[in-house]
């Protein structure tokens, strides 16, 4: 490349603008806030951050929008609104999936020691990126959103990586740290964490996902968010006819391409003076790399678009191998009504959509069948096949497995969030591919802390209803179910009850059935709610009790009994 | 065994002869005077734990008798579930946290305080109060939770457990006192001082116990090390639904005692007639006639307090 002035590699920092070092302040804090709520081993970020964070996302906003109006719900109305009026913020500053690939970018810029996008100007995918859009919005009137959004939400994905990929590597950090702490006489200072990696079932598809992003991110900038993100086409949609757009000035442009090697979108066309706006993510690196002043934010109005008048001031100085011959920018519109149509649709469908889903899966669930069978009469015959063939169980707040199928996104929050570590993302557990990814109680490594509502209060999407501890208490998830064949006390004959020991509802007792002399486990169903104490408590494998799912959640009994009388005849009893 | 009874019939005469003492508004001791040394075995009834505790301590000769100048002492309460202290779950945070300061008072270098819980550690540290108060004491809390901060060791002569890993705390210090709660238990019938030893295991070991015949490894850890003290929170034992406990009403709240010994096998065979047994429980009789202890407790020098306010 000849020497020219403002050749040298534009680096977006040079002359910054005010609104480049704002955007920059704000998406480097929601990043961080996101990683900090999704990797938090330690439980230290309050629960109530975690879903307030979260729950203003797009996706897990308009989701409850449609499922269960609360006030979180509005951020999808503020976000499309702040995209009619300045374009894409959602994807430069709110997005966490879109500042990770920005960092992403910087990082392998940093390693091929090149700029980190100096990327020519490319014609936008349009088909590929409605087609995308359209399928995903065709999949939530078909019932299949729970699927489609859980798979292409920008939320979830990052919240996938976060919590499958980076958490365990920073709680490996952590152990390393902690080691060291330990050797120089400080345990006290790091605690050790139990690193939890998710099952390769589990943590294949958002390693897959997250190389192909990663790839793209390093070598071509916002070419997921503008081609592949069902958000980013949607927002784009609003955003082509922004009230406020970035435009370039041809008065002042004097065609050196700086901007367009700064943008990371690739939407900026130089010899037509245009700026392809829908698929522009407001980053304003172009507005703070151009000496000239020549890239703008101007208020476009309501009506067509109009071209800021005047001649260019030089003939374009732009090698052709940066810029591409001018794409014919964003003409064939996905849906020519823009804005809030797109928005009304998803809304009216996914609905709909949901309930369907939901009485599908309640109809196809692999769980037990028949809710409602529990506490119909003590003693009822126990189904035993359920010990090696136990139905998934679903979070408590999730109310049934139906709605984990329809609704949750996948996004990780309350498995990595769930104190016990009992959460973790299904494999074909919940009996098809919609499930993938989403929670459920595995008692064999953990179990449900009674008092504890930690997924509820953090679940974004409306999927895990919050839930308050009383009501907690008597939320049954599932049933434990006891072979007593495999308990160590009939088979050794040697005490143990070390799942009594863990039962907090008093359900389980140890008790001599008639004609036995030992004491052994025995469940009343009126009390048990499954959170799976006893599973994991009891020390034989194959377990001697199991917990089984239910399909539709349900409220247990309380245990009332009389308080003790004192047993001491005399005051000190010895 | 006949003593049994004879101790019984012995018991219930100290107590009515404690019951029928004048409360003169201070310390009253009923029971076996300590003429001469300290008691094997001394309970305190009483209404202020802290107070009880002192009142215990100074039967021996105050901390002083056990922890000397320049010592590492670790202390380990029952800090099993994530249950707050009016549970009585887990050891009332103001026995630990006066301990720690009797400790740090008689000179030692450092006192920590740990537990391998059942409920998710750093809740049930928080919640039973115990790290909280420890650490406004002087005490090192320290985690438990990962195999890294255990160490194997060899159990001579054990007959269920021969080899088990043992929290570094415990290894590393030269004073171990063993503060436990009071419970019911559905698998070892009671919760008391030997019981309370499970938690200086490896979870991998816990679980093993359970396998292996709980009471017979309950008492085969005595082999490796017996606490040096044994202080027993028998407050408002947990009667029923123990060792986690569902309501307030699984407590006695009648009870109000406090025990400490030397001797961790006739504090539990004291504890275990607390509980309502007749007959010691099994891993009591086993560690007894192991020779770990004495559990009969008609031929001990018990001392027993009734605190007035
Ligand atoms: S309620 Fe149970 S599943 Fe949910 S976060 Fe708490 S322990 Fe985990
Ligand atoms: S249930 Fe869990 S994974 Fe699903 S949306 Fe809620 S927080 Fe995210
Ligand atoms: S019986 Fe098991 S699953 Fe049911 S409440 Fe008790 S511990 Fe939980």
């Amino acid at each position: 490349m000849p020497p020219r002035k403002n050749a040298k590699s534009p680096s977006p920092a040079k002359g910054s603008s005010t609104l480049r070092r704002l955007r920059v302040v704000a998406a480097s804090a929601c990043l961080l806030i996101a990683l900090a709520a999704l990797i938090d081993f330690r439980d230290i970020v309050p629960n109530h951050l975690k879903h307030v964070f979260t729950s203003i996302q797009f996706v897990p906003s308009a989701i409850t929008f449609v499922t269960a109006f609360h006030a979180t719900a509005l951020a999808c109305l503020l976000i499309l609104a702040l995209t009619f009026a300045f374009g894409r913020v959602y994807c430069s500053v709110i997005c966490p999936l879109g500042i990770l690939q920005d960092v992403i970018s910087r990082i392998s810029a940093k390693i091929r020691r090149k700029p980190p996008y100096k990327l020519p100007a490319k014609k936008a995918h349009n088909t590929l990126r409605h087609a995308i859009l359209a399928v995903t919005l065709l999949a939530i009137v078909a019932g299949w959103g729970g699927v489609a959004l859980a798979w292409l939400d920008p939320y979830s994905n990052f919240g996938r990586f976060a919590s499958t990929l980076f958490r365990p590597l920073a709680v490996v950090a952590n152990n390393i740290a902690a080691t060291i702490a330990t050797a120089l006489g400080h345990p006290a200072a790091i605690p050790q964490v139990n690193v939890s990696f998710a099952a390769a079932g589990a943590l294949l598809p958002p390693l897959l996902i997250f190389i192909a992003v990663a790839i793209m991110a390093s070598v071509r900038g916002r070419l997921w968010c503008n081609t592949v993100c069902p958000v980013g086409t949607l927002l784009g949609l609003v955003s082509r006819r922004a009230l406020w757009r970035i435009s370039i000035d041809k008065t002042a442009c004097v065609k050196c391409g700086d901007c367009l090697r700064a943008c990371k979108a690739q939407c900026i066309d130089l010899r037509a003076g245009e700026i392809d706006f829908s698929r522009c993510v407001a980053c304003y690196d172009c507005i703070s790399v151009c000496d000239e002043g020549g890239v703008k934010y101007r208020w476009h109005g309501v009506s067509a678009r109009r071209e800021p008048k005047g001649a260019p001031k030089t003939a374009s100085r732009i090698p052709n191998s940066i810029a591409r011959p001018p794409p014919d920018a964003n003409r064939r519109a996905f849906i020519s009504t823009a804005t809030f149509g797109a928005l009304t649709a998803i809304g009216a469908t996914a609905l709909s959509a949901s309930r369907d889903l939901a009485q599908n899966g309640a109809q196809q669930g692999t769980g037990p069948k028949g809710p409602g069978q529990h506490g119909q009469g003590r003693g009822r015959k126990r189904d035993f096949s359920k010990l090696d063939n136990p139905g998934v169980v679903a979070p408590p707040g999730a109310q049934s497995v139906a709605r984990i199928l329809s609704q949750c996104t996948a996004c990780q929050l309350c498995v990595s969030a769930c104190p016990s570590h009992v959460l973790e993302p299904a494999f074909l557990e919940y009996g098809n591919l919609a499930g993938l990814m989403k929670p459920r109680l595995n008692f064999d490594k953990s179990f449900c802390n009674f008092d504890c509502t930690v997924c509820s209060d953090v679940c974004p999407d409306g999927t895990i209803l919050p839930l308050a501890r009383d009501a907690k208490h008597t939320t049954r998830i599932g049933l434990a179910y006891t072979a007593h064949p495999r308990c160590i006390i009939l088979k050794d004959g040697t005490a143990c009850g070390a799942c009594a020991e863990h039962c907090p509802t008093g359900a389980l007792q140890m008790k001599k059935p008639p004609g036995h002399a030992e004491a052994v486990p025995l469940v009343d169903p009126h009390y048990c709610i499954g959170c799976g104490a006893c599973q994991y408590a009891c020390p034989v494998t194959p377990k001697a009790i199991v917990i089984s799912g239910i399909e539709k959640h349900e409220t247990a009994e309380k245990l009332v009994q009389e308080q003790v009388a004192p047993t001491t005849t005399d005051d000190f009893a010895f | 065994m006949d003593t049994r009874r004879d101790f019984i019939k012995k018991g219930l005469v100290a107590g009515a002869t404690a019951a029928t003492l004048p409360s003169l508004g201070s310390l009253v001791a009923a029971g076996a005077p300590a003429s001469g040394g300290a008691p094997d075995l001394i309970t305190v009834k009483g209404e202020d734990r802290v107070a009880m505790l002192d009142r215990a301590l100074e039967a021996f000769g105050g901390i002083g008798a056990f922890v000397k100048k320049g010592q590492k002492v670790v202390i380990k309460p029952n800090i099993a579930w994530d249950k707050p202290p009016e549970l009585c779950a887990n050891t009332h945070p103001d026995i630990v946290a006066r301990l720690v300061t009797l400790c740090l008072g008689a000179g030692a270098s450092e006192v920590s305080v740990f537990d391998n819980t059942c409920d998710k550690w750093d809740k049930s540290y928080k919640t039973s109060g115990i790290a909280d108060a420890a650490r406004a004491a002087g005490a090192r809390v320290l985690p438990a939770n990962a195999d890294s901060y255990y160490r194997d060791v060899e159990i001579p002569g054990g007959v269920s457990i021969k080899k088990v890993k043992v929290h570094t705390a415990v290894l590393d210090s030269d004073v171990f006192i063993n503060v436990p709660v009071l419970k019911h238990h559905g698998g070892a019938t009671m919760t008391a001082c030997m019981k309370n030893l499970m938690g200086i295991v490896s979870k991998a070991d816990q679980s093993s116990y359970h396998r292996n015949g709980l009471h017979q490894c309950i008492a085969d850890i005595l082999r490796f090390k017996k606490p040096d003290l044994n202080i027993l929170d028998a407050f408002s034992p947990m009667m029923r639904n123990g060792p986690k406990g569902v309501t307030v009403a699984d407590l006695d709240t009648s009870v109000k005692q406090l025990l400490i010994s030397r001797d961790i096998v006739a504090i539990d065979a004291a504890a275990s007639r607390i509980m309502g047994h007749k007959r010691d429980i099994e891993h009591v009789r086993i560690a007894a006639e192991a020779g770990h202890g004495r559990n009969n407790l008609g031929e001990l020098k018990i001392e027993r307090v009734r605190m007035t306010a």
